[in-house]
């Protein structure tokens, strides 16, 4: 339990538009426990599936590019991998689930069928189409397919959206990787049915011993499924820690703004605290505070030059000057 | 609680959407019961919250009190005159919408000066520039967007300002009632909150009232006085927001609040009390809608359908487990 499944340092992947360059991942540093749940959680454009698809260097070489970093993983650094590396990593020890099933899924092929494909891919021996289908009715079973043995033969469309994102769970696990990444796995699911998925995604971690990245823009989600949780904004990790400290003991603005920005269900506020201004797209190269224009605490101080993630407490890292202070 | 003036009273409003059929299907043409028998009053100066999952019809509910699109049966009272297409010119200037997309609502070819008029255009016809900007200029003071910017067009704003512009659109006939569908679901945490408290403040400035849809829960109790909870085309239970997360009833509104996922770690929350999704509307389960995903049902449940019935407080709930012995009032 105590050893880095991975290891992410300096990555910064950027984006090139025709009047910018946006540092959609900048300089982000973390890594991971075997076993653990690590949350990365933040508004939409902050950078968090740039973060995931970075990773496993799925990302779109005409608009961005991994400027810097490395990636260690089982004494590799996937920075450096070959394609065939890569290719060999992903799928077989790296899985990645997103947020729209159906986009994921191939509109023309049976699911039983696309499941069997990527066991295809990536197993060393022949299996028998018998054990195949034992194999992949027993996989529908366990990601929680009702009469998987009629299913096999449903193409996505004939399933609902929290059967496909099933599917697509079934798919991932297929190859029982080290590390799943599920990218806003049930942001496209209704609530009853996001807590059945969400479980699953926890029984099934445990089963397979698996690591697993967890990208959500929903506080409550982190909070039940994380061991740890690194807040992002603008590109840049904000701060981090466990779970405890992120939702019980935040230091950095943003983060204790966030908590306090969401309609709490056990008490009633009449206004709700809220952040100024809107979420903003940075551009290259941040000499600030990314923070500072929307931070009741900002001075001159946190215009002059981005702050250090620094430590602030065991386990417990923060991106401001002032995170040792107590606000409030 | 009953001298509060009634605005909108719907009545048993159903809307079935016929279902297109295959070349080759034949027999009974199919329906989607997008609305089935929803009976609801909304008073004056309140927030009535509906909540419910995708697809149980809580956009058809509101495009059918707006009458956007014709009920299948049933009507819509307004201060207690049927809204029919003589009235509904005067009716939709005191009732206005505001919906879910900030993206797709607001036409992108025109500056949102004239969105935000364009109302006027329709019910106020006859106006001069100068009583336009009358009108216009403290509205969009009130929702926190310079006159200055109207001349920009949709595509020049955040989320949270487009969707600032859409209220004021809806704002500027001076109605009574906004129609909200989803208005914050788009927008990111930290602009939702802003959002939020723009609809609270408006709301004890002018005195509006809302009909305020959501599939968020903690969105929905933040802003509702009361709250209605749909499922698969019917409200389920109804109450004051106090006395729904006190008295829960209903079992699907329990199945709902575990499942919400709860930002507090110390917190035993997002529990998977339901197995399944909810069943089509094209084929709507017989008796209670409920009773194939329900934990306690009993034979009853899957043969006689259930009815809206007050228990007491104003506290509706429409399930023959919570009705007991109680007396169960037939929908009119
Ligand atoms: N294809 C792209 N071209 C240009 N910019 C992009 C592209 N994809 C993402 N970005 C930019 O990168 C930033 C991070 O995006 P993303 O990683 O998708 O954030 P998140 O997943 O947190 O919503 C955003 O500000 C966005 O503007
Ligand atoms: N124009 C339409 N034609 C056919 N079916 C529709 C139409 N509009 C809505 N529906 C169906 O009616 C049901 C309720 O939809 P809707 O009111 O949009 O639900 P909600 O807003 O709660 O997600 C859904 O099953 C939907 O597919
Ligand atoms: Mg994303
Ligand atoms: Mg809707």
């Amino acid at each position: 339990m105590d050893e880095n499944i991975i290891e992410v340092r300096g990555l910064k992947t950027y984006y090139y538009t025709a009047t910018k360059v946006i540092p959609a991942a900048d300089d982000v540093t973390f890594s991971m426990k075997k076993g653990e749940v690590l949350g990365i959680v933040g508004e939409s454009g902050c950078g968090k599936t740039t973060v995931a698809r970075s990773l496993v260097r799925l990302i779109n070489k005409n608009t961005a590019r991994i400027e810097a970093g490395e990636i260690l993983f089982d004494n590799m650094d996937l920075s450096k991998a070959t394609p065939r590396e890569l290719s060999h990593i992903r799928g077989n020890r790296i899985s990645m689930i997103f947020q729209d099933p159906f986009v994921s899924l191939s509109p023309v092929y049976t699911v039983g069928n696309q499941i069997a494909e990527v066991m295809r891919a990536h197993s060393k021996e022949k299996i028998d189409r018998h054990e195949e289908r034992r194999i992949i009715i027993d996989l529908m079973k366990k990601v929680g397919i009702p009469s998987p043995e009629m299913r096999i033969k449903d193409y996505p469309y004939q399933l609902s959206g929290g059967m496909q994102q099933r599917i697509m769970i079934a798919i991932a696990l297929a190859c029982r990787p080290d590390i799943l990444i599920a990218d806003e796995p049930t942001t496209a699911l209704d609530v009853t049915v996001q807590a059945q998925v969400l479980e699953l995604i926890r029984d099934l971690k445990d089963e397979f011993q698996m690591s697993v990245i967890l990208i959500s823009h929903n506080l409550g989600i982190v909070a039940n499924m994380c061991d740890r949780i690194l807040v992002m904004y603008g590109g840049a990790v904000v701060e981090e820690g466990s779970c405890y400290d992120i939702f019980k003991n935040p230091k950095h603005p943003y983060t204790r703004g966030l908590l306090k920005a969401i309609p709490s269900l056990s008490e009633d506020r009449d206004e709700l605290f809220s952040i100024p201004g809107t979420v903003p797209t940075f551009t290259v190269p941040v000499t600030t505070c990314r923070f500072a224009d929307r931070c009741p605490h900002a001075t001159e101080q946190c215009r002059c030059a981005e702050p250090e993630l620094r430590d602030v407490g065991p386990g417990h890292k923060a991106r401001c000057v002032f995170a040792d202070r107590e606000w409030d | 609680m009953d001298n509060r003036e009634v605005l909108i009273e719907a009545v048993n409003v159903k809307k079935y959407f016929p279902v297109k059929r295959g070349w080759f299907e034949r027999g009974e043409r199919k329906t989607v019961k997008a609305l089935d028998g929803v009976s609801l009053v909304l008073y004056k100066g309140e927030t009535l919250g509906v909540i419910g999952e995708s697809g149980c019809g809580k956009s058809t509910l509101a495009r059918v009190i707006m009458q956007l699109v014709p009920a299948t049966a049933g009507e819509v009272y307004y201060k207690g005159n049927k809204v029919t297409p003589e009235n509904i010119m005067q009716f939709r200037r005191q009732v206005q919408m505001v919906f879910q997309d900030p993206y797709s609502s607001l036409d992108p070819r025109m500056s949102v000066g004239r969105i935000i008029e364009e109302p006027l255009r329709v019910h106020m016809k006859g106006l001069t520039a100068v009583q336009k900007e009358e009108i216009v200029r403290p509205v969009v003071a009130k929702v926190g967007i310079e006159y200055e910017a109207l001349v920009k067009y949709p595509h020049e704003f955040s989320g949270g300002q487009r969707q600032r512009i859409g209220i004021a659109r809806a704002m500027v006939t001076n109605p009574e009632l906004l129609i909200c569908d989803e208005p914050v679901s788009a927008l990111d945490m930290s602009i939702q909150a802003q959002v939020l408290n723009l609809f609270k403040g408006l709301q004890k400035e002018l005195g509006f009232s809302y009909l305020f849809i959501s599939h968020d829960m903690s969105v929905i109790k933040h802003v509702s006085d009361r709250i209605a909870v749909m499922y698969l085309g019917k409200i389920v239970e109804l109450a004051d927001k106090k006395e729904l997360f006190d008295n829960t009833l209903h079992p699907y509104t329990k199945a709902l609040m575990n499942a919400i996922p709860v930002p507090d770690p110390t917190v035993e929350s997002m529990k998977a009390d339901l197995t399944g999704e909810p069943p089509s509307p094209i084929n709507p389960p017989k008796g209670c809608s409920f009773h194939e995903r329900c934990p306690y049902a009993t034979a009853r449940c899957s043969e006689e359908t259930p009815h809206l019935t007050d228990m007491g407080n104003g506290h509706m709930v429409s399930c023959h487990l919570c009705h007991g012995a109680e007396r169960e009032v037939e929908n009119a």
